[in-house]
């Protein structure tokens, strides 16, 4: 059941009417039924590992709880200060590995169903450089739908409960909820307890706003996945798939759209995710914040999946930031570089390099990934450490960074970094990406932009200037978001026939201009692959 | 009072939007009314768009009806009125739902069905299905017919028959002014069903292809089931039930004539198969087929119409509406077709014999 098919819309539409027919107690049940439904329904068997997940932290949970009451309890009963530590410590350690251990089981399935034939063939090849007479076969494993999202989300409880943020929950049907939520396993966005839980737990009251406003972002996420993502991927597909046969501007011209297509996917799933949860009065958190109106790449990663970056920001980041290695390192560039800016920077630039690292994983197991991670962080690093020297020039040369002309080019030399990003992430391999990036700069075929051969190139005339009434559409709805306009308020506000005017308009415009049906093969969200 | 407010305005909005959809389906459909895309557009609702009760024979079959038969020809011949309900392939089955449509808007005496799909158990491609089925108006036997097990269809093609749209709407960038002028009237066909065809593919095998054995030839049980169903509904409406079988040297045969036979025999149907009487149509086949004794060309066709039409004289109390005012349209249908014939034999004398 794709997330952008009929059934989708008549399963949520059911799940609603029995959302608020039930009552208040059970209201939290129908959730968790519809959510194993769900995913029963698009992974068959492959649930067990949903459920294995689940138990594990479950348990996890449960166990670090008692640790944590037991030593509580001791300690409540001895008066000396150093038995105290003593149990507390040993308390701390039991549960550091007991989390770890959960990590590990719950982070090596996803390794050995994801990674497994990358590390075998990695090894493989190593072996053959060494002359070792060792082989590796390759296996064919089926990836459980939406689990690399659904293990951050799960890990993230367990971290939680043993960082004492919060108690773990002992109804296993809820901490079942949390993880399997049906609207978010697939592509996120990746949901932390504290914010997601309670509003799962809590019965809400029927609301008319909720679920206007609910089926509204549905609407406008079905429109940018099924009228401008899929339509750009007719052209995109083609060109990267063939990326030889082309010259660089319309390879230019592909990455741009590709760059458009996986922003208008992931972003309209992410509405419709989200849209669907407000129908049932819960509100999930922002996955994206009009990102290609950030002035850095930093700002660009707060506002592009958001939620993985506030996963590796706080698991991966953080963690290493304050751990003795790091502060031992710290201690060691302030000894080197004394209190200068890069003793400062040399501890950061080796958290982050875990954190771009894992990044790259997360989204799959190839090189390309892993350089696309490391990309960013180049990237990054390149500009931290040229801040100095870059602030001295824009003093000297008087730039005024506060004006709009300064922001404009912030944001063009963000996009173009993206761009690049883009073509490393969509191109088959690490090499074809460096082909076609060369290929960028031959300059060579400038008059396919005007002898019409662009347009057999899976997009006709018609098909680019729906892109480009889309993108239009975006990018206004993009800039009124950014001034703060709540577009959903406003049109809340208009008369009836315009409203309806607007919905139907909408709803016909997906019907009909829409890439769906057997007249063409409908991609699948990019990002239900990782 | 406000919980009624919404539920009603919920309601008002989906029946709109419900309304909406319907409405602008039929500009997506091709409109299937020309050489290029073929005539089963104006073929089928053509006959939607024939006066109610006006009709005397309704023919129903495949290919070898819409062009092996002219019911203009017959009219020009005897003077009464017919229609070839028919599209390619098309099934015992979908003849059957085709025959419920049929006996909704006329009271024809007769019902002639080629029978020549009978010995075929597979039902049309979704293809296929979408000539006859995207043409007919939407009603509970197109849903039936469509929804019907023996078609075989999967879910995604029962979606797409039914609403097709989920096919269609990438049409939008190729709408042209008649996808919106033909979206809402039934096309009427001057021709009735028959799709006037031309160009001469001489058939050059066993000219005596009525001895010809094939003993893997039977018809099959669901075609028999459609057949009785077809036999009962004619009954059950009073109307006359004729099997025929139009002239097919590349399709028919001595078994197939054998077991048709029997089995209307047996059920007490009259068959006229026209394959035995190839001599006295004296039919060419260097000239009358289209494509090698597949399909009849024009020349075929009128010979097998004037037979045909002959033998439904002479066997039906068959009307001659030729002094009836109310036909009028029919003699004026009549003077298109002999134009467009004429036209036709225009081309062939420029282009040779085999132009035809």
């Amino acid at each position: 059941m794709s997330i952008n098919s009929l059934y989708f819309v008549a399963f949520v539409a059911m799940v609603c009417i029995l959302y608020y027919i039930f009552p208040k107690k059970a209201k939290w049940v129908v959730l968790l039924i519809a959510s194993y439904i769900y995913y029963f329904l698009a992974s068959n068997k492959l649930i067990v590992f949903l459920l294995f997940t689940t138990v594990s932290i479950y348990l996890t949970a449960l166990l670090l709880g008692k640790i944590d009451k037991k030593a509580k309890d001791k300690c409540k009963e001895i008066e000396e200060k150093e038995v105290k530590k003593k149990i507390k410590h040993k308390a701390k350690t039991k549960k550091k590995w007991v989390v770890f251990l959960a990590i590990l089981i719950n982070f090596g399935f996803l390794a050995c169903l994801k990674y497994f034939n990358f590390i075998a063939g990695n090894l493989n090849s190593l072996f053959a450089l060494c002359h070792f007479q060792i082989g590796i076969p390759f296996q064919k494993f089926i990836l459980p739908l939406g689990i690399s999202y659904y293990t951050l989300q799960a890990v993230s409880y367990v971290i939680d409960v043993y960082r004492g943020k919060y108690e773990p929950d002992k109804n296993i049907g809820r901490v079942a909820l949390f993880v399997s939520f049906f609207p978010q396993i697939v592509e996120g966005p990746i949901g932390r307890y504290e914010h997601l839980a309670t509003q799962l737990y809590e019965p809400h009251k029927f609301q008319y706003k909720n679920l206007k406003f609910g089926a509204q972002l549905m609407l406008w996420g079905y429109f940018k996945k099924m009228v401008i993502a899929d339509r750009a991927g007719l052209f995109v597909n083609e060109v990267f798939a063939h990326y030889a046969n082309y010259t660089g501007v319309t390879i230019v011209l592909a990455i741009i759209l590709y760059t458009v297509q996986i922003y208008a996917e992931f972003s309209g799933c992410m509405d419709i995710v989200r849209g669907t949860a407000q129908m049932m009065g819960i509100e999930m958190t922002e996955n994206f914040k009009r990102p290609f109106f950030s002035t850095s790449v930093q700002e660009f990663w707060r506002r592009w999946h958001i939620t993985l970056g506030a996963w590796l920001k706080d698991y991966i980041f953080y963690p290493i930031s304050f751990s003795k290695f790091t502060a031992h390192l710290t201690n060691i560039a302030k000894k080197i570089f004394r209190n200068t800016y890069l003793s400062k920077l040399i501890p950061a630039a080796f958290a982050l390099f875990f954190v771009w690292l894992g990044n790259g994983i997360w989204h799959g197991a190839s090189w390309k990934y892993i350089f696309y991670g490391l990309y960013y962080y180049i990237v990054m690093m390149i500009g931290m450490l040229l801040e100095p020297l870059s602030n001295k020039i824009l003093d000297l040369l008087k730039v005024n960074t506060k004006a709009f002309s300064y922001r404009l080019w912030q944001m063009f030399r963000t996009t173009i970094i993206v761009f690049i990003g883009m073509m490393i992430f969509r191109s088959h391999r690490l090499l074809d990406a460096w082909k076609m990036f060369c290929s960028i700069f031959t300059f060579k075929g400038i008059g396919t932009l005007f002898d019409g051969s662009l347009f057999n190139i899976g997009c006709i005339p018609q098909d680019f200037i729906i892109l480009i009434i889309g993108i239009a559409l975006m990018f206004v709805v993009g800039i009124l978001q950014e001034k703060g306009y709540h577009i959903r308020e406003r049109i809340a506000k208009q008369n009836l026939p315009f409203r309806w005017l607007l919905y139907y308009g909408a709803i016909f415009a997906i019907i009909i201009f829409g890439i769906y049906g057997p007249g063409y093969v409908a991609s699948d969200f990019i990002y239900g692959q990782f | 009072m406000k919980k009624l407010a919404i539920i009603t305005k919920t309601i008002l909005f989906l029946l709109i939007g419900i309304i909406l959809f319907f409405l602008i389906t039929p500009i997506f459909i091709p409109k299937m009314v020309n050489e290029k895309l073929g005539f089963y557009r104006a073929i089928i609702q053509g006959f939607y768009a024939e006066p109610k009760n006006s009709l005397d024979v309704v023919i129903l079959g495949d290919s070898s009806v819409y062009k092996g038969i002219s019911p203009i020809k017959m009219w020009e011949e005897y003077g009464f009125t017919s229609y070839n309900f028919a599209s390619p392939s098309q099934k015992m089955w979908d003849n059957y739902y085709c025959l419920k449509e049929v006996i909704k808007y006329q009271k024809p005496k007769v019902i002639v069905l080629n029978i020549d799909q009978a010995f075929t158990e597979e039902p049309m491609v979704e293809m296929r299905q979408r000539f006859l089925y995207n043409n007919m108006p939407d009603s509970i036997n197109k849903v039936k017919a469509i929804m019907d097990p023996v078609q075989k269809n999967k879910k995604k093609d029962i979606a797409t028959l039914l609403f097709p749209m989920i096919r269609f709407h990438g049409r939008w960038s190729e709408l042209k002014d008649e996808d919106f002028l033909l979206a809402y009237s039934n096309y009427y066909y001057a021709f009735k069903g028959y799709q006037m065809t031309k160009g001469a593919k001489p058939y050059d095998g066993n000219k005596n292809y009525m001895q010809k054995e094939n003993k893997k030839n039977k018809i099959g049980p669901k075609a028999k089931e459609y057949l009785t169903k077809m036999i009962e509904t004619c009954r059950e409406n009073k109307i006359q039930l004729l099997f025929i079988e139009t002239p097919a040297p590349k399709t028919w045969n001595k078994t197939k004539h054998r077991e048709m036979k029997k089995w209307a025999i047996q059920n007490n149907i009259p068959f006229f198969d026209m394959n035995l009487v190839t001599k006295d149509l004296q039919m060419d086949w260097n000239k009358d087929t289209t494509d090698k004794g597949y399909h009849m060309n024009i020349l075929g066709a009128e010979k097998i119409s004037k037979c045909l039409g002959n033998y439904l004289k002479s066997q039906y109390q068959l009307p001659n509406h030729k002094e009836d005012a109310n036909y009028e349209q029919w003699e004026k249908d009549t003077q298109e077709y002999e134009f467009k014939k004429q036209e036709l034999y225009q081309e062939i004398k420029k282009k040779g014999k085999n132009a035809i």
